[in-house]
Order: C-alpha cells, then structure tokens, then sequence
C-alpha cells in the first residue's frame, strides 16, 4: 500500500511519515497538487482552519483531492486535516469547508479545549467502509481496542447518515471521533501520536 | 490528567538540570523519548535551554537533531523561539505543540501570533519559569536573563493567545517530590489549564489531580532516578 501525505507547509509532517512507516507503510511527502498518485491521501492537521483551508486552495489541493476522490481513491484526514471536511468550519472567523462530510465545525462546547487521552474501540467492518471492495492488507484484527491522544479546541458535529461515526464521549458527545464513508476516514484525534493504537489503526485503514 | 516528561535539550543531546542553572549530560535525544515511550509517558516537553544569548546556527543544529526524532508520544517544544525565522525553521518538525515564553512575557503579539497561523492556538503553550524569594513570586525572562514580579505579567494576554500555562517550579527544579503546588494559586487562568513542573514527584500527582491541573511534567531528574542511569550509558 502506498500513501501520499500532503505537506501545504502546516503540520508534523515528520510524526506522520514515522507512523506510517512504523505500520511498514510506503509514504511519500507531496507538496505540489500535481504529484499526488497513490491510493490513499493523507491530510495531516497541525494548525489553524483559516490559514490551513488558505494554503490548500491556493496551493490547488482543494482540486487534487477533488480529482483524487473521482478516480476512486481514498481520504484520511487527521484532526484539522478532518475538520477541513466539514461544510463550514468556525474557527478564524468562519471558512467554507471542502464539502466532503456533511456537517460543520464549531468551537467546543462546556469546555476551552480538550487535550488528553481517551479510550477507543473499533471495529474492522466498521473502519472498512470506507473501502468496502478490498479485503484488509496489513491486519486481521476484528477489533481494536486501545486510546487515542486529542489536542483540540473546535469539534466537527457530523449531520452525514451515509457515515459511520463514533461520539469523543466524556461531556464531548456531540462531537465526532471518527467518521468512516466510502473513500473517506477523519479522525479527530491524532493517531500518529497515539503509540501502539494509532498504529494498528492505520494498518486496519490500509 | 496527563502525565509527561520534561526533557532539556542542549547542543544536541539531553541533560539533566539542577535549579535551572547546573547542567549534567543524560545522552541522546532519540534514546531518552524511546524510554519515555515505552513507559507509556502521555506527553514530552522538549525544551532547550535558554539562556539570554541564543544564536540562530544553534537552535538550527538543536532543531535538526528534533527533525530526526522518531516517536510516537506527542511533543511540544520550546527555548529560544524568538523570532518568524525560528517558526519557519521548524516546518514539518515532529513536534504538536510549541512552547514559549519570552514572547509571552515581552508580549510580542506578532510573534505569538504567527506561531498560532502556523500552529493553532490549541498547539500553544506559555511557560513561565517562576522563583519564590521568599514570600514574593518572580518570573524569570529567559530572553534577558533578568526577573520581574509575576504579579507584573499581562495574563490577560496569555489567557487570549495560549491554550495551556506551563508553571514551572525553578527553586524545586531537579528535586523529588518538593514542587510547590501553591504556585498555581498566584496563576489567574482555570486550573485545567494549567501544566505544573520542577520537582514533580508522586505526592505531586495526587495533588494536581485534586486540583484538576492539566498535566505534571515529571522533570530529569525524577527520570533518572526512576528509569536508572543504565538506560542512558549508551544514549
């Protein structure tokens, strides 16, 4: 399995690339909208909406991803690099989002921001709908169960019935974890950054 | 409540410190976050340190050792970010959260502002290096060297720009178990928060969770102790 991680200048692309080499995932950084080619794209997300929603457009990947959906590949985005797929994003004064979920990011509710640990179970048939037609590569795990690491202010409230998607939980309900559909899977945590969990759960992806 | 790790990065390679002032090699960078990651630590606090003079080839050489670290434990970094150029140097950097706090203290709203275009304002996290004398509370700027009276300090403007404050204990710095929980009494921010470090032991802990603070920042010392020089022979 190869994998495409889009570097629009934001983020820990290096954290990204470890993790995915630690799954014994081919990565490649990709910086121009024209060079992306492997199945799966990968939208890191260290930043903030506006100048990140910014550099994507004007750097085309906003089209990229467009192309890169059409041709039947695939989408993960991780905490800003999701919340980016939301149809309205709130933070910096409020960004049209690229469309892709239906729903929309707003900031936290009851609490300034959520950083932490939480635990998370998952399930195979649930994060392989976003391929349903290929059989899982890398693990034959049914389900994964482990915690995952958040560092978040805004949280993406899905209003998608064609996704699967699974509540932060803690005081944080209304707020989407994961989100899984055909083509796409966001994550609102970093599971770069979520040592053995995130691991198994990029191989369960792939 | 998390549980991390300071770690202080100096020309290289890590050390231990005493009383924010005394210095004693640990080993390598990539050694000592593979220990902490295989304790399950929560989260590592990379900070260099700092002191008045910082000249730019250095943090370059110091950030270059960063770009190589492989780990999968989040980590914030900081010390000597003093300018866009040293935001820019650290692009694609494997860390999540940045750590300052000359900007902080000297209020340099462009600064700080920058760092959040580029990391967002849930990434940022103000340090304030605090030293009782005393009954009287002093922040020490590591940018001059120099201390002014904590109660001096713009806290409205940290409470806009930062999503955590990291209190840090010097006077218990490298000590066991001696942090001084009652410096967050003098910190007008919601103690969930807050980050407390220097001499964090594990009566620490169970106080800070009472508190609801936000994390404890074992330091080096503790660390050394608890994980045995044996595992930094060869770092």
């Amino acid at each position: 399995m190869k994998v495409d991680v889009i570097d629009i200048g934001f983020g820990n692309i290096g954290s990204v690339r470890h993790w995915l080499e630690s799954a014994r995932i081919e990565a490649r950084v990709v910086n121009d909208a024209r060079q992306p080619r492997a199945p799966v794209m990968i939208l890191p997300g260290v930043g903030s909406a506006g100048p990140y929603l910014d550099a994507l457009r004007s750097k085309r990947f906003d089209d990229a991803i467009g192309q890169h959906l059409e041709d039947g590949g695939r989408l993960v985005g991780i905490c800003l690099g999701f919340q980016v797929m939301a149809e309205h994003c709130a933070e910096d004064g409020g960004h049209e989002g690229l469309g892709l979920v239906r729903g929309e990011v707003s900031r936290l509710d009851g609490v300034f921001s959520h950083n932490g640990w939480l635990p998370i179970t998952l399930r195979r048939q649930d994060v392989r709908a976003s391929c349903p037609d290929e059989p899982a590569r890398l693990t034959r795990k049914r389900v994964i169960r482990g915690r995952v690491f958040y560092n978040h202010e805004y949280g993406f409230v899905a209003n998608d019935e064609s996704a699967y998607t699974q509540s932060i939980g803690e005081g944080l309900s209304r707020y989407s974890s994961i989100i899984v559909k055909p083509q796409l899977v966001g994550m609102q945590f970093h599971p770069e950054k979520s040592q053995g969990t995130g691991v198994e759960l990029i191989r369960m992806i792939c | 409540m998390r549980i991390g790790s300071v770690v202080l990065l100096q020309r290289g390679v890590c050390v231990q410190s005493i009383h924010w002032s005394l210095f004693r090699p640990l080993g390598g960078l990539q050694t000592v976050m593979d220990e902490l990651e295989q304790f399950g630590c929560d989260e590592v606090t990379i900070i260099r340190p700092v002191r008045k003079v910082d000249a730019f080839p250095d943090f370059q050489s110091d950030i270059a050792v960063l770009r190589s670290l492989k780990t999968m434990t989040p980590v914030a970094f900081g010390g000597g970010i003093r300018s866009v150029k040293h935001l820019d140097a650290l692009a694609g950097v494997p860390i999540e959260r940045l750590v300052l706090s000359s900007a902080f203290v000297n209020r340099d709203e462009r600064l700080v502002e920058q760092a959040i275009r580029r990391f967002g304002r849930q990434s940022i996290q103000c340090l304030l290096p605090i030293l009782r004398t005393g009954d009287r509370l002093q922040l020490l700027n590591c940018d001059t060297g120099g201390q002014l009276a904590l109660s001096d300090l713009d806290f409205d403007f940290i409470d806009a720009f930062a999503n955590e404050v990291i209190v840090y204990d010097c006077a218990n710095e490298g000590a066991r178990q001696r942090c001084d929980l009652s410096l967050i009494d003098a910190i007008p921010i919601d103690n969930a928060r807050l980050v407390l470090s220097g001499g964090v032991g594990h009566g620490t802990s169970a106080q800070a969770l009472d508190h609801r603070i936000a994390s404890i920042l074992i330091d080096n010392k503790t660390l050394h102790a608890e994980y045995s020089i044996e595992r930094y022979r060869h770092g």
